[in-house]
């Protein structure tokens, strides 16, 4: 589990330096393996479904290094990047560790001029967001064995299952 | 691998429904999705193949409200059941919080169905998981066919942890949210807290 404030860790100081680097015309997203996005931001107000996005990068590089370790056991998952784009757009994936876990930056973009720089702009980001949980994980992070909840009844399972009539 | 945001008071966890191909785990997908009212459900994003089979596979967000303070939300989703995307279903277990395992109850279909869940066993053991310590519900499902075996002997073979079990008719309904439920509430008792 991940229990945390993570996301308003990578939040505070990620949009900052998205905006400064640039970037916040187009979509950022920092995903868990599991495809559970933790962070994403863009200031062009355009409305995307971030769950989706999450789902569909983390399985879009599982299968990337799926198929790379067929071909290669050389390489480490960090030595990769995954991208994909046309001239006028495209997407691009970093991983990131965030203390002991991995996890995936992506850059949903449109209209770049100079695709190169905008790649070295997001590999930046990367190291960023490592460095910045490394420095909230030393000061904050504390973690134990305890369940949440005890003693869950059916009333309550039911209740937020209210929406489905069932 | 749930993920809880105690600042926002944000639960969210991964659901993923395991079964042999053709078995309905898509179907159950399809009737949440149907079910379930607009604020509640997101896009649902599948990866078929061109005859609708799933590739990759389907998922589904689910904003279930709050429980105990809690704004409770699950991923679902399903894996390739045939037997060829065996790669891609161990991708999709990873930081996988319960499991529905949805077996075909057709009697030509035992097979299957015992493959599949050896083929769960292996893939969890894979990733580090210990199939007797994950939140897991099996789902008898097609009970509405009349070639079908007895949920008695679906049972003896297929259910040797004794997991918690539903018959349904997925297309229907029958039986779909009384298995995610079971599932939902074995999950959210299995959350670990902490910070």
């Amino acid at each position: 589990m991940t229990s945390t404030n993570l996301v308003d860790t990578i939040s505070y100081y990620l949009k900052a330096d998205i905006q400064e680097a640039g970037l916040d015309k187009h979509l950022t997203i920092v995903c868990r393996q599991d495809g559970m996005p933790v962070f994403a931001f863009t200031a062009s107000g355009e409305s995307k479904d971030h769950l989706a996005l999450g789902a569909l990068t983390a399985g879009m590089w599982q299968a990337a290094l799926a198929i790379s370790n067929y071909l290669s056991d050389n390489e480490t998952e960090m030595d990769y990047r995954l991208s994909f784009d046309s001239t006028s757009s495209g997407i691009y994936v970093v991983p990131v560790y965030v203390g002991e876990e991995r996890m995936y930056l992506g850059l949903f973009y449109k209209d770049v001029l100079n695709l190169g720089q905008l790649k070295m702009k997001l590999r930046q980001l990367a190291f960023k967001v490592a460095d910045y949980w490394n420095k909230y994980h030393k000061e904050n992070i504390k973690k134990d064995d305890e369940t949440l909840f005890t003693n869950i009844t059916d009333e309550e399972i039911d209740n937020i299952f209210a929406f489905s009539g069932n | 691998m749930s993920f809880v945001n105690y600042h926002t008071k944000e639960i969210n966890c991964k659901i993923v429904y395991y079964g042999p191909g053709l078995g309905g785990k898509t179907t159950n997908l399809q009737f949440v999705y149907q079910k379930t009212s607009g604020e509640s459900k997101g896009s649902i994003i599948s990866l078929n193949t061109e005859n609708e089979r799933t590739l990759f596979f389907d998922f589904l967000p689910l904003d279930l409200g709050e429980i105990r303070g809690y704004r409770t939300r699950f991923h679902l989703y399903t894996v390739p059941g045939q037997v060829f995307y065996e790669a891609s279903r161990r991708l999709i277990l990873r930081g996988v919080d319960g499991i529905i395992f949805v077996a075909d109850s057709q009697l030509e279909k035992m097979e299957s169905n015992l493959e599949s869940l050896k083929d769960l066993e292996t893939n969890l053991k894979a990733q580090g998981y210990d199939i007797t310590k994950l939140p897991i519900v099996i789902q008898w499902n097609k009970r509405d066919l009349p070639n079908i075996s007895s949920v008695k002997d679906m049972e003896k073979q297929l259910n040797k942890y004794n997991f918690t079990s539903f018959e349904a008719v997925a297309i229907k309904g029958t039986g779909v949210f009384e298995t995610l439920k079971a599932v939902t509430k074995l999950v959210l008792m299995n959350l670990k807290g902490g910070l």
